[in-house]
């Protein structure tokens, strides 16, 4: 595990200034064999150099902007990471089933691309992770949510960070509705455990100083057909 | 070994040539200059983020097609003064059919040139479906192949822009090749067929030999064509092959060759010497699709084909660089290199460019010593 990872994500470096990384899923895009930083998938280092190559391409100076210009020229640009890959990178997963994979092919680029083939289905997976009751949470696992939002079209995953004196914390990558385009990212917020007997969503997820219903996280959690603490196997 | 007389005189001569070709060059290459600024012959930063690393603009508004310059002078002196149908007409050809190529590329892409698209192949599928013209849906589907073959080079290539395709490219490269190979196979004799092996004597590849050829001369012209991307690099590294292939053909007894050699390596010279940083013009395709080709037959030529990856070796370095960085997209969904081919992942990394390519001169020059070493055995 590498918990380092989110505050490279939080802190991408452009010459000192420090940019958090945005959120962006290749879902509605349908980017296919192309580099996975253009993916949502790429590590904080290959973002940094993709948005300089990209803005020489454009003959833009990205050292004249500051923090919020950089990351709306990266939201613009596509470049971000989306939340099973920044699990993927904290988690470091050494091996992953992958049920969408059945012929060779398709077995051969797992293989080969494992980060953009991992989903949080593919974390969920019974074959790549457990699932755990909250009484026996730890750092490292993960909160996974199937189906969520109004559409029940979106699956998302939390990485429990560290827990002191039952408070969890947690980091993620996600775009509320009130972040509007450019205020999405990798965040971090807090689950307070209220009672350990109560299930998670009966405990106080506080999120950007958001709580209930104002904050997404648990209105995503709130939404879910299925909502499991998992444990990478 | 003794020196013959004569053999010393081919020496002498080729070095005159070399000084002739220098000093033509040196003549007209202002009024080179002087055309391409007149006509705004000039590469253009919207689609090469390679002018713009470091913040430099100095690039920007350098003419391109300064190559003509090598390709002009050398294709002049060999018809005037060194036309041999068996040896010089060959290398000529292909070399003008490269450069052709190229120049066209270039003009294309700079100066009249506009965007094509290429239809993906799901699209021309979903219109051999749908299309209201039955005789539109026969053509689709008999053309399919062709489209399918189009929309796959694009693989190959970067940025499918205004010049030519990718596949018209590797067409018209091809061609180059197969011209080559058939001229050495069918034309020149038996002793021609002969690939040297260092240590261990010669190789008859018979037929296979011409496949050989075409994949060389392809791989080479596009090396070549690779490394021009940066203010002398392109230029130095051909005067260091071209001096060197001089020097092995004389070696060999290949007069006619030598001379031709000799001329390239000559106008070289003067071409480096405007190019160096700030480039008064740089090499463009025109030139470096034409110098590889030239490189390769040249050397397929004197048997010492083998010597290639070591007599060009900073052109192969460039060009397995851009295949190691295509493979890796497509593989394994990364960069290996912040940018391909080499010399600017050095500049990316903070090399200077005088820095960048005087190394890779002296790296080049040390490795073409080794393939000269090698070739004497």
């Amino acid at each position: 595990m590498n918990f380092d990872t989110i505050k490279a994500f939080q802190e991408l470096d452009f010459w000192g200034t420090k940019v958090q990384c945005p959120y962006f899923i290749n879902k509605g895009n349908r980017v296919r064999a192309a580099l996975r930083v253009m993916c949502g998938k790429g590590t904080p280092e290959e973002i940094v150099d993709e948005a300089k190559t990209l803005a020489l391409r454009e003959g833009i100076n990205l050292k004249e902007k500051n923090a919020d210009e950089v990351k709306a020229f990266l939201v613009d640009h596509n470049l971000g990471i989306d939340c099973s890959g920044l699990a993927y990178y904290i988690l470091q997963p050494q091996k992953l089933f992958f049920p969408h994979a059945k012929n060779f092919l398709r077995k051969f680029i797992t293989k080969m691309r494992p980060i953009e083939n991992c989903s949080v289905e593919v974390l969920a997976h019974e074959k790549n992770s457990k699932t755990v009751s909250l009484s026996q949470l730890q750092p490292g696992d993960m909160i996974i949510m199937i189906g969520t939002g109004d559409d029940h079209d979106l699956n998302h995953v939390l990485v429990v960070t560290r827990e002191d004196n039952g408070i969890l914390h947690y980091a993620h990558s996600l775009q509320w509705k009130s972040d509007g385009k450019y205020g999405g990212g990798v965040k971090a917020g807090k689950i307070e455990i209220v009672d350990r007997n109560k299930t998670l969503l009966e405990q106080k997820w506080t999120e950007d100083s958001k709580s209930g219903d104002e904050n997404e996280t648990f209105w995503r959690a709130k939404t879910a057909h299925s909502l499991k603490i998992h444990r990478l196997l | 070994m003794i020196i013959s007389y004569e053999h010393l005189e081919i020496l002498r001569t080729a070095i005159l040539y070399a000084l002739c070709s220098a000093f033509f060059a040196f003549l007209w290459a202002p009024l080179l200059a002087k055309f391409l600024y007149k006509y705004k012959i000039q590469r253009h930063n919207d689609f090469d983020p390679t002018l713009a690393i470091g913040g430099s603009t100095s690039k920007k508004g350098t003419p391109i097609m300064g190559g003509l310059l090598v390709i002009i002078t050398v294709a002049l002196i060999t018809f005037f003064f060194n036309w041999d149908r068996s040896y010089t007409w060959m290398p000529i050809g292909a070399m003008l059919l490269a450069s052709v190529l190229g120049g066209l590329d270039d003009i294309l892409n700079n100066v009249i040139g506009r965007k094509r698209r290429i239809r993906k192949i799901r699209h021309v599928l979903r219109l051999i479906r749908v299309h209201k013209d039955w005789k539109q849906r026969i053509w689709l589907t008999l053309t399919l192949p062709w489209t399918m073959f189009k929309r796959t080079s694009l693989w190959l290539g970067s940025h499918p822009g205004k010049g030519l395709h990718v596949h018209e490219r590797l067409i018209m490269q091809f061609l180059t090749g197969a011209i080559a190979a058939w001229w050495i196979y069918f034309k020149l004799g038996e002793d021609w067929r002969q690939v040297h092996v260092p240590f261990d004597g010669f190789i008859d590849f018979g037929w296979l030999l011409i496949p050989i050829i075409i994949l060389v001369v392809m791989l080479t012209a596009n090396a070549v064509n690779f490394t021009d991307g940066m203010d002398g690099l392109a230029g130095g590294s051909l005067v260091i092959t071209f001096s060197t292939l001089t020097l092995l053909s004389w070696m060999e007894g290949y007069d006619a060759i030598t001379y031709l050699n000799a001329t390239t390596t000559g106008a070289l010279i003067t071409y480096t010497y405007f190019n160096i940083k700030p480039a008064r013009f740089q090499m463009g395709d025109v030139g470096s699709l034409g110098l590889g080709a030239l490189l390769a037959i040249n050397a397929i030529v004197v048997n010492q084909m083998l010597m290639l990856p070591l007599l060009g070796f900073i052109f192969y370095v460039e060009i397995a660089t851009v295949i190691i960085q295509i493979a890796g997209r497509y593989v394994l969904g990364r960069k290996i290199f912040k940018m391909a081919p080499i010399h600017h992942h050095f500049e990316l990394r903070g090399w200077s460019e005088e820095k960048t390519v005087m190394r890779f001169w002296f790296i080049h020059a040390a490795f073409v010593l080794l393939g000269l070493w090698v070739a004497l055995f």
